[in-house]
């Protein structure tokens, strides 16, 4: 009675791993259009609905799993992403940064070319410091005397004046910016040849207007350049035709007390990155030009 | 054949069952990307609650379907299961063991059978299977699911064999053992 109970178990298994083996071999030995496979094929169509409504009826079930585990997943995905982002973060800063310094260099480039200003020998500075007080506009860039670089020699960028030394050590050198109270320049407006000063804005920080302006011809979107030197006797600190910015708003006023042109810097000054200074004196011969039409730099 | 004669189409149709749910919706639940095998365990359950025979034509039978539901190599399946149902039962027939654990050590070996086993057999069969150490990761993880599950799957089958059973082995832990060392199917 055991031994038959241990051959027919016996049997058993040998009869379905045989039957397993034979299966596997004729269904991996055969075509994709064999009989298993079509077998296989038909099985599927059965089953295939099938499937698919328990699919169905067991998505609930399978978004509940599917949710602990992806909660699961997802902090250790955020913990890596957390990570990414701050890399990127510093890696796009860089770029930024750099693409920022690239743009004000190339400008820098054309000024000097297109502009002329190559002949007042223009020193490149970084800017190293800025004053964090409203009540003062100043930077501190990282060109001093040791670079040829004097007091009140003209600061400028790619996009136009900036402001003039005011202080210089060896290594660095302090630049008052135009939007400072105590800037002034000669100034001149193109298209309607206007001769005035250029200083900061009382009422408006940040911004500039046009002072002893002789005649209220001034348009809004007039360009606003240096005046350069008229005479040899009145030199002045800066090159003519550097762009100054250009007329925002004109108001006429019943005076001429009661009269302000505002002027919008032509540079940046909020996001300075490199300076040039103009470190050749202004000579007389490089006087401004008279001409209304005359073109200024860019 | 020591089951009750009807037990066999509650067989059927629990291997159709958790055939079915396992590819429509388990097999989808991936844990630490691994995704959840049921079918081992359940096949080991069977083995261990009913012997090495019903085991080994339940477990060629689940082998067949999952096969076959998913366009698989037939026989692979079939015959890894084949091995783990038959087994287990051989286990439960020699050893007859009562502790409540023990279908979570069966149900480890039975998924390091079937894992290393398939895998083996692919290898044979000519697939590309790089041996890696993800892989080996994926394997061990695999082992450790079926562990867990083990013990919630057999309870399952346990509850649906229950009628049919001629003796259950935690209901007998509960008395004294008093007819011997041998299981009631290997005295049968």
């Amino acid at each position: 009675m055991y031994d038959r109970q241990v051959r027919r178990r016996r049997a058993v298994l040998a009869v379905f791993v045989a039957l397993s083996l034979i299966l596997l071999t004729a269904y991996f030995g055969e075509s994709a259009g064999g009989g298993l496979h079509a077998v296989q094929r038909g099985a599927l169509q059965v089953l295939g609905p099938i499937q698919e409504g328990a699919s169905r009826a067991l998505k609930p079930a399978r978004d509940l799993f599917g949710w602990v585990g992806d909660t699961l997943d997802a902090k250790e995905q955020r913990d890596e992403l957390l990570k990414r982002a701050q890399s990127l973060e510093r890696e796009v800063t860089d770029l930024q940064a750099a693409e920022q310094e690239n743009q004000q260099l190339r400008k820098m480039l054309e000024i000097n070319t297109a502009g002329g200003l190559e002949r007042y020998q223009p020193v490149k500075a970084r800017v190293s410091a800025r004053s964090p007080s409203l009540f003062y506009s100043q930077i501190t860039v990282d060109k001093g005397s040791s670079a040829g670089v004097r007091v009140d020699q003209p600061v400028v960028n790619g996009d136009g004046l900036v402001g003039r030394v005011s202080a210089v050590t060896p290594g660095y050198s302090i630049v008052t910016l135009i939007t400072d109270d105590q800037f002034a320049a000669a100034a001149r407006t193109l298209g309607s040849n206007q001769q005035a000063t250029i200083s900061a804005s009382v009422n408006r920080p940040g911004g500039l207007e046009l002072e002893f302006v002789q005649a209220p011809r001034v348009r809004r979107g007039e360009r606003v350049v240096t005046a350069g030197s008229l005479s040899p006797r009145l030199k002045s600190y800066f090159p003519p035709n550097i762009p100054i910015g250009r007329v925002s708003r004109v108001d006429i006023g019943d005076g001429d007390l009661d009269r302000r042109i505002h002027v919008k810097p032509a540079a940046d000054l909020g996001s300075l990155l490199w300076v040039e200074i103009l470190t050749r004196d202004v000579e007389p011969q490089l006087e401004a030009s008279t001409d209304p039409t005359g073109t200024p730099t860019p | 054949m020591n089951l009750v004669p009807n037990s066999a189409g509650r067989l059927t149709a629990l291997a159709v069952i958790v055939v079915i749910v396992q590819v429509a919706a388990v097999s989808q639940i991936e844990v630490f990307g691994v995704p959840i095998d049921v079918s081992t365990v359940l096949v080991m359950s069977v083995g261990l609650l009913c012997g090495s025979v019903p085991g080994a034509v339940f477990g060629f039978g689940v082998g067949l379907l999952i096969d076959t539901a998913l366009l698989q190599t037939l026989g692979i399946t079939s015959l890894l299961l084949t091995l783990v149902g038959y087994g287990a039962g051989r286990l439960r027939e020699l050893r007859d063991p009562a502790h409540g654990l023990t279908p979570m050590a069966v149900g480890a070996v039975a998924a390091s059978v079937t894992t290393v086993g398939h895998a083996i057999l692919q290898f044979l069969l000519g697939a590309a299977l790089p041996l890696s150490l993800l892989l080996l990761r994926e394997i061990l993880l695999a082992i450790v699911l079926s562990t867990l599950l083990a013990l919630p799957v057999h309870a399952l089958v346990r509850r649906v064999l229950l009628p049919y059973l001629p003796d259950d082995p935690r209901r007998r832990r509960r008395r004294a053992y008093t007819t011997g060392g041998l299981s009631p199917l290997s005295r049968a």
